[in-house]
Formats: structure tokens, C-alpha cells, sequence
């Protein structure tokens, strides 16, 4: 393989196989962030009580032993709601942030030789 | 497949291979950081200058800038090479666009195949990974070597330039073929090929005894480093992304503040980076599947390495951490749990009681918990010593649905505590882990010589990793193989560094085995060269006639020592036979001095004790009353010397059995089905039984050696020997009775003995003609053989000469004369 063919096949691989690479890494990253913050786990159990945090209701009805642990185990469940809320919001915002920044890189890249001869040429430019 | 399939399949990595050799890739890193350091330097410059006008800033923003675009190009260029270079990268977690990666090895094939030789052989091992693989195999032998794959030994050893220089033939584009279905890694099958298609190549591998199974290994093994550097550097892979513990995976399970007190998760416990690399697929799936089907399924590892059990739980939590595990298991956490340090902490019964049910309390209640206790049987232990009965505080939660309990037990103990305990076994689905095989233990000392490599900067020949799995399992069977083996290959690094070096051979193990346990298995050097070869005449110097059982053990030893026998018996094993008194038990004496460089190699034992219905028990140790067995022992302390059986016909029958398996395997188990070696040993049984056969032969003017086949079916006539137990013995021999001549000899053998002893107390005996016909005379009983001989001269001589020490006759320096007349008195 000659020189000229090396830079023929670079030419190939940049405008062919490396958007696939880009994109593989991509979602790669947005499949890492979706396990990151445990999104399907949380979701399935959004309603579950705060590590299992619960009272059991006591012998007999009365006032406390019914309205005391409800209160109780119907908080749990709203603390656990709002955290898995939080952390599900947070990893979908992160999600965003990491696509966008996928397709701005093939922005890049479809322009990058353009871009590195124009940044050699301006630097030999200044000096 | 012939060479224009090879190198279509291939060519996609030709660019690549073109741009490793025109910028070679350790070339492209250090340029690719130096222009990115140059680009904040010029930054920082031009950013200064601004400020203090020193020089124009235009300058610096133009050297900043030009930096950066040749850091993009050299970004760019390892952006191209890595997307070819990790196409063959097996995958653990699947990725979107890449689903069925090339065959394993195929980027090191490319690299060794393509090239302007026309001999293939050539441009093998002219490139950089057929001179590393050269290396590994100890071609040169005293070459330095890199370990790095990437950036490999750049100088090309003289062997195998002359090797090139000399070669005669080559192997074409057109001749070359290879077998598609012969193993897993193409890097592997291409080299083979190479080397069955080329005699040269092969004959030249040879004279560095490497052969197929070890130049196929050190490929293997080149590429499963390879393999490993390219997942280690892919930090965009979903393999390593994967691993980032997430957050919120415990919020819907309960704390485990209790448990966390005295154990931990296994990931923080160990580190998961080294450990449990996935040779124990097998038993990591057996527990996949016991935990998954009941919920109330509890495993109980068997092995005797606790390390072992270790990784193999270790690999159970990789495989939940990775997702691929069944549904059942997913977010569960492994804690490992000490109870025998909660014993310690506690102090006493009702501590101890109370925090054991908090933690298995809080524990159920998390509901993903599955706990690991390594040493079931010390725990056990650890809350028996204060009193407490863990296994009854653990029963309710052994049933539970919510708690899960992988615990682990040695052999002994197993077979000692748990399997009777009925109750308890019932709980546990029980999983044995068997000694690990010779390729196993090979792919676990590639692996772990691979983390020896990188932290200590040493590097381990491929004959090296194999003859340490070879020596392991030979020479330390019965005891904990994996772990003898990986003793020696950390304890080598030190050994050669002491000498100043840092390549492993295969010599050093060889040196390092010998040292361990005193066998010679390295190279015959010269002085034990002329020693083999003269067996014989030095056996003579101490053995009277017996030509038969002289030359039949030199043989023996000779065959031993170069290693062409077989590896799965003895060294060697002779029956002898004959008349008491004829220089059997010298005979081995002499073989123990002269072989093993001592006397005191030999074990005795006298078989006649081993006569009555407990000998096999006496022999072998007792389950139920924790005896140890005689020989077991003996031969744990000693594995390498001369083992001799005494009266070996007076041993019950199911002694001469167990014999039948050590003469034919060379090993054998004790009373816990632990391993014992016999493989290092000579094996002596001696005999009188058939004395009187071999007297009436002696009688009749018969020759033994014409007759020897006609006294043998006698004897196993007379129902002494079986007829399979003598066969398994690599020879029978027989013991002349001695003539006088013979007679004559050993006296003056005997007294040449003593002399050295009287010379010891500045005494100088005189050996003359008539001291040593009179002991002839008294000494000649043909019953007894030379054994008369010997009483004559200690009831005689040492008699006479300690009475004229004792009255001051003799005083250092004196000569003793003695005559017929002196020692008649």
C-alpha cells in the first residue's frame, strides 16, 4: 500500500465509518447515562417507600394504629417519589446534553479538514 | 483458506499496518501530547505577552494555532488507526452499530502477514509481533525484551537473521494454507499454519524445544494481551462505561447499615480489576441458576482454595454488575460477611447473638441481599468458642425467600462437618470445584503474570508459564495446585532480580522447583553428566556382585533424571528378592547416596507392621478417629527419595491394592480424598519370600537370571505375589547368595568402613589378608549372608579395639593391628 493510498483510505474511513464510530460512542454514552441514573429501576419503582422504610399497622383498629403508620408510610413514598423524580429528570437532562453534543461533533467533523487546513494556514498567516 | 482469502479478509486492516510502520504508533502518542502541550504553552505565552508586550503576541498565536491543527491531524490519524485497531475487540456488552466483531487476533494477523517479502515466513518474523512472539519463546535466549506489544523489541536477534539468511526455500503467496476451523484465534491458526507449512521454520523452532502446543499457546497468549490492552484503552465502550456503579439502585431495597458493620460488598472488599477474570464461567452459572430457580436456594462452594472460591464469587457479582444475569438476580448485592471477627468484636454469646440476628434481620428485610461467608466451617468454629450456635440463629433465614446465602467449606471440612449434618447440607445446594486442569492453570498463570508484567516491569517467557503448571501439578499434587503454581510465579520476579535480571525462563523454574523441593529438574549439568553415566561403577563401589539389580536400577535412574519415562509414575519401583543378608537394603542404601545425595533419603517402612486389619488405616490415616496415615505423611514430608518396603510380602492384600495404584499412577489419596504424589520417588519393595526357591536353583548349579521367569511363577505359585503386582513393578529382581569370593569383598568393604570411623578417633586399621579371612570364616553362614560378617566385626573388632582404647593401649595416632588369635580371645 503506497502513501497516496493510505490518505485515499483516511478520506474514506472520515466521510464513511467514523460517523458509525461517532455514533456508537454516542449512544454509548447516552446508554451509560441511562444506567447511571438507574432510570428504568427508578421508574418501575417510583412509588415504592424510601428503602423500604414502612410501619406496620398494629393489632386492632384504633386512631394511632391506623393513622400513625399511614402518615408515616404515605410520607415514604412521597420522599421516595421526589428523589427518584429528581434523579430521573436529571439523568433525561443529561441525556439531552450528551446527544446534543453528538450531533454538534458531526457538525465538527464533517468540517474538520476544512477546519485544520484553515487553522494551519491563519497560524502560518500570523507569524 | 489459502493466502488471497487470508488477505481479503485482512485487508481492511492493511491501512493501518501501513500507518504503524510509517509513523509508528508510539511515534504518533508522544507527538499528539506534544503538540497539545505546546498549544497551552503558546496559549499561556501569547496570553502573557498581551500584557507584557515582551514579544509581538501575533507570533505566539500563530505557533498556538498551527499546534493545534497538528494535534487535530494526529488526533484524526489515531481516531482512523483505532477505529481498525479495536475491530476485533470481542465485546462483553453489546454496542448499537457494532454487534459481530472481526475474529479474535485478526489486527495482530494483518500486522505479521503484510509485507514486501515473498517469503511469508520472513515477513513473520520480521514484524514487531513475530519478534515479540520469538521472545516470548525464548528466541534468543539472552535477548532484553519489551514487553510492550505496541511498541515491541526493535533490533533483530542474530539467530533469527541468520535463520532468514540461511533459509532455502519460502513459503509463497500462492503455497500457503491454512485451516479455518482449528481454533478461535486466527492469529494462533496463522502462525501453526506457518510452521506445519514450513520444515525450515519449524526444524529452527525446534532446536529451542518449542512445538506446536507452545509456539499455539504464546500466540494464543500474545493475543489475549493484546485483547486486554485494547478493552483497557476503549473507555468508550459500554464494557468499561457499564461499570460505573449508578446512582439510586438501593432506593427501593432497605439500609444495610448493620451488615455493613462487620462485612462488605464485594466489589469494595476486592479488587475486581484482577480477580475473577472468567475462567470459572462453568460455576458462576451453576449459581446463576441455583439462586434463580428458589428463591430460598442457598449454594455451598467446595474447594480448598479460598482464593478460588473468592473469584468465582467475584465473577457471580460481575455478571450481576454487567446486567447479563437472569432477571431474579438483577440488583442484588453480594456482601461478603465475616462472622468470625463479629465473634471477636462481640466478645461474648449475647453480643454476639444480638448483632448476628440484626445484621440477618436488616438483611432479609433489604431483600436484595445475598451474603457470602467464605469459611462456613470457621464461622461455625469461631461461634462455637463462645458458645453460641450459629448454624441454629441462621436455620430460619436458610429457608427464607427474601435472603439468599452463598457459603464455602474446605474438602475436610465439608466431608467432616457439613455433609453429616443433614439439616444443614439440605439447605445448601452444593457446588464442588474441581482442581483445576493443566490449560486452566496455563490461562490463569498467562493471566496473572500479565498483572506481574505491568506493575513490576518483568516479562515471563511462554515456556516458563508452562513449565510452572507442569511442575505445580507434578510435583505438588495433594496440595492446593493453583496456588503452588501462582506462589512460584510471584516468588520468581524476586529470584531473577536478585541476579540482576528481568526475563522469567523456563530455566529459572526449573531452579526455583529444585530448590522447593529438592528435585533435580533443570538441566543435567557436567559433574551429575559423568555421575549418570557411571551409575553402575559406583553403585559397585558398594555392591557386591548383583550385577542384575545394579544395571536395572541405573537404567531406571538414567531414564528418570533425562525425562523420557512416563511423568505418571514413580521415577522408579523394583521388587527385590532373595535370601537375607545379600545386599538388598545396601543396595538401596547406595542408590539413596548416590542418586540423592544421602543416605537419609530413604523412608522405611517395615512392612510387617502393616500386617493386621487396620493396615490400610495405619497407612493411609483414619476419617473417624483424625489419625494420620503413616506413609501419607511421610511422603507429604518427603516427596523426593527412595521410599523401601521392607518384608513386603507380610503386608495384608489390601495393602499390596493400594500399592497396585501407586506403582501404576503414582499417586494415591488419604482418608479426606486428598492427593498424595509418589511420582518423585524410587520405590523399593523388598523380599525373602522365595529364598528357598532360589537356594534350591542356587543348589542345582542353576543360573537365576536363565531360571528367573520358572522362581517367579513359583512364588506366585505359593500364593506370596500376585501375578498384577508384580507386573506393575518396573522390575523384578533377583539376589544372588554370595560366594566366598564374594564374601571376601564385602568383608574388606565392611572393614574399610570401620577404618574410616577409627580414622575419625586418629586410629589407622590395618586391613590385612588374615583379618579378613578370619571374618570370612566366622562370617560365612550361607543362610544368613554377609549379615554375619557385620556381628563379627562389631561383637569383635569394635569390641577389641574399644577394650584397648579404654586401657590406654591405643592413644591417637596408634595403628591397630589384629590378629586371628587377638580376636579369638
Amino acid at each position: 500500500m503506497s502513501q497516496r493510498s493510505l490518505i485515499i483510505s483516511y478520506f474514506a474511513w472520515h466521510y464513511s465509518r467514523a460517523f458509525v464510530e461517532i455514533w456508537n460512542t454516542c449512544t454509548n454514552y447516552i446508554w451509560a447515562v441511562w444506567h447511571f441514573f438507574s432510570v428504568p429501576l427508578l421508574l418501575k419503582t417510583f412509588f415504592s417507600p424510601w428503602h423500604k422504610m414502612d410501619v406496620e399497622y398494629g393489632k386492632g383498629f384504633s386512631i394511632d394504629n391506623f393513622f400513625g403508620p399511614l402518615i408515616v408510610n404515605t410520607l415514604m413514598r412521597l420522599v421516595g417519589m421526589v428523589m427518584r423524580a429528581i434523579i430521573v429528570c436529571l439523568g433525561l437532562i443529561c441525556i439531552v446534553v450528551v446527544f446534543s453534543f453528538g450531533v454538534f461533533i458531526t457538525i465538527v467533523w464533517i468540517f474538520l479538514p476544512v477546519i485544520f487546513v484553515t487553522l494551519l494556514w491563519q497560524g502560518f498567516l500570523k507569524i | 483458506m489459502d493466502y488471497k482469502t487470508l488477505a481479503e479478509k485482512l485487508a481492511k486492516y492493511a491501512p493501518a499496518v501501513k500507518l504503524d510502520r510509517v509513523l509508528p504508533s508510539g511515534l504518533r502518542k508522544f507527538l499528539k501530547t506534544a503538540f497539545l502541550v505546546l498549544t497551552f504553552v503558546f496559549l499561556f505565552v501569547s496570553i502573557s505577552s498581551v500584557f507584557y508586550q515582551v514579544v509581538p503576541v501575533k507570533i505566539f498565536e500563530g505557533l498556538e494555532i498551527i499546534s493545534l491543527s497538528l494535534w487535530l491531524l494526529f488526533f484524526c490519524l489515531d481516531a482512523f488507526y483505532d477505529s481498525l485497531y479495536f475491530d476485533d475487540l470481542p465485546l462483553t456488552a453489546r454496542e448499537v452499530f457494532f454487534k459481530t466483531p472481526a475474529e479474535s487476533g485478526s489486527f495482530l494477523t494483518a500486522t505479521a502477514l503484510f509485507g514486501a517479502d515473498p517469503d511469508i515466513t520472513a515477513r513473520f518474523l520480521k514484524s514487531p509481533v513475530g519478534k515479540n512472539l520469538m521472545m516470548r519463546l525464548e528466541i534468543p535466549e539472552n535477548e532484553r525484551p519489551s514487553a510492550d506489544i505496541a511498541f515491541p523489541l526493535q533490533t533483530s536477534s542474530a539467530d533469527i537473521d541468520n535463520f532468514l539468511a540461511n533459509k532455502k526455500s519460502i513459503v509463497s503467496r500462492t503455497e500457503f494454507q491454512m485451516n479455518e476451523n482449528d481454533g478461535e484465534n486466527l492469529f494462533e491458526n496463522f502462525v501453526s499454519a506457518l510452521a506445519e507449512q514450513d520444515k525450515e521454520l519449524s526444524d529452527f523452532l525446534f532446536r529451542y524445544a518449542i512445538r506446536d502446543k507452545e509456539l499455539r499457546g504464546a500466540a494464543r497468549w500474545l493475543s489475549q494481551k493484546s485483547e486486554k490492552e485494547k478493552r483497557t484503552r476503549r473507555f468508550w465502550g459500554r464494557d468499561r462505561l457499564g461499570r460505573v456503579p449508578g446512582l439510586g439502585k438501593d432506593w427501593a431495597y432497605g439500609e444495610t447499615f448493620e451488615l455493613e458493620k462487620f462485612g462488605g460488598r464485594m466489589e469494595e472488599k476486592f479488587d475486581f480489576t484482577s480477580r475473577g477474570l472468567g475462567e470459572h464461567e462453568k460455576y458462576v452459572d451453576e449459581i446463576e441458576s441455583v439462586l434463580s430457580r428458589r428463591s430460598e436456594g442457598n449454594v455451598l462452594l467446595v474447594a480448598d482454595d479460598d482464593l478460588e472460591k473468592e473469584d468465582v464469587v467475584i465473577e457471580f457479582c460481575k455478571k450481576i454488575l454487567s446486567g447479563k444475569i437472569l432477571p431474579t438476580l438483577e440488583h442484588k448485592i453480594v456482601f461478603a460477611l465475616d462472622i468470625s471477627a463479629m465473634t471477636v468484636v462481640c466478645g461474648n454469646k449475647e453480643n454476639f447473638e444480638k448483632e448476628f440476628l440484626n445484621v440477618m434481620n436488616q438483611s432479609a428485610r433489604a431483600e436484595n441481599i445475598i451474603l457470602f461467608v467464605n469459611d462456613l466451617p470457621s464461622a461455625i468454629s469461631a461461634a462455637t468458642a463462645i458458645g453460641s450456635d450459629v448454624l441454629s440463629l441462621a436455620a430460619p433465614y436458610l429457608s427464607s425467600p427474601v435472603l439468599q446465602i452463598i457459603a464455602g467449606s474446605d474438602m475436610k471440612n465439608f466431608h467432616e462437618r457439613i455433609e453429616s449434618n443433614i439439616a444443614l447440607s439440605e439447605k445448601f445446594e452444593k457446588i464442588i470445584l474441581k482442581d483445576d486442569d493443566e490449560q486452566s492453570l496455563v490461562e490463569l498463570l498467562e493471566q496473572r503474570a500479565d498483572e506481574l508484567e505491568n506493575r513490576d516491569g518483568i516479562f515471563f517467557s511462554y515456556p516458563a508459564i508452562l513449565q510452572i503448571a507442569e511442575n505445580a501439578s507434578r510435583y505438588f499434587e495433594g496440595l492446593v495446585i493453583s496456588d503452588k503454581a501462582l506462589d512460584m510465579l510471584s516468588e520468581l520476579p524476586i529470584a531473577v532480580a536478585r541476579q540482576g535480571r528481568n526475563i522469567v525462563t523456563k530455566k529459572d523454574v526449573a531452579t526455583m522447583t529444585e530448590t522447593k523441593t529438592g528435585v533435580p529438574t533443570g538441566e543435567i549439568e557436567t559433574a551429575e553428566k559423568s555421575k549418570l553415566l557411571n551409575l553402575e561403577k559406583i553403585l559397585h563401589q558398594r555392591i557386591i556382585g548383583q550385577d542384575e539389580a545394579v544395571n536395572a536400577i541405573s537404567s531406571s535412574l538414567r531414564r528418570a533424571r533425562s525425562g523420557i519415562e512416563s511423568k505418571n509414575r514413580p521415577l522408579g519401583s523394583f521388587l527385590f528378592l532373595g535370601p537375607t543378608g545379600v545386599g538388598k537394603t545396601e543396595t538401596t542404601k547406595a542408590l539413596a547416596e548416590v542418586f540423592f545425595g544421602d543416605e537419609k533419603k530413604i523412608m522405611r517402612l517395615d512392612m510387617s507392621e502393616y500386617s493386621g486389619d487396620n493396615a490400610l488405616r495405619k497407612l493411609l490415616g483414619s476419617f473417624e478417629s483424625g489419625h494420620v496415615g503413616t506413609l501419607t505423611s511421610l511422603l507429604r514430608e518427603n516427596q523426593y527419595g527412595v521410599l523401601l518396603l521392607d518384608e513386603f510380602e507380610k503386608a495384608e492384600r489390601p495393602v499390596h491394592d493400594l500399592f497396585l495404584q501407586i506403582l501404576d499412577e503414582g499417586i494415591f489419596s488419604d482418608m479426606v480424598g486428598k492427593k498424595v504424589n509418589a511420582r518423585s520417588l524410587v520405590i523399593i519393595a523388598t523380599s525373602n519370600a522365595g529364598s528357598d526357591i532360589i537356594w534350591d536353583f542356587v543348589k542345582q548349579n542353576k543360573s537365576l537370571a536363565e531360571n528367573k521367569q520358572q522362581i517367579i511363577e513359583q512364588i506366585v505359585h505359593q500364593n506370596i505375589f500376585r501375578p498384577e503386582l508384580l507386573n506393575r513393578f518396573d522390575g523384578v529382581i533377583l539376589f544372588h547368595p554370595l560366594d566366598e569370593t564374594m564374601l571376601r569383598q564385602v568383608a574388606t568393604l565392611m572393614l574399610q568402613k570401620l577404618a574410616r570411623r577409627l580414622e575419625e578417633k586418629s586410629l589407622k586399621l590395618r586391613i590385612g589378608g588374615e583379618l579378613v579371612n578370619y571374618l570370612v570364616k566366622v562370617g560365612s553362614d550361607p543362610a544368613f549372608g554377609a549379615r554375619p560378617i557385620n556381628r563379627a566385626i562389631q561383637d569383635q573388632i569394635e569390641d577389641t579395639v574399644a577394650r584397648r582404647l579404654i586401657s590406654g593401649e591405643l592413644h591417637p595416632g596408634s595403628e591397630v593391628v589384629l590378629t586371628e588369635a587377638d580376636l579369638q580371645r
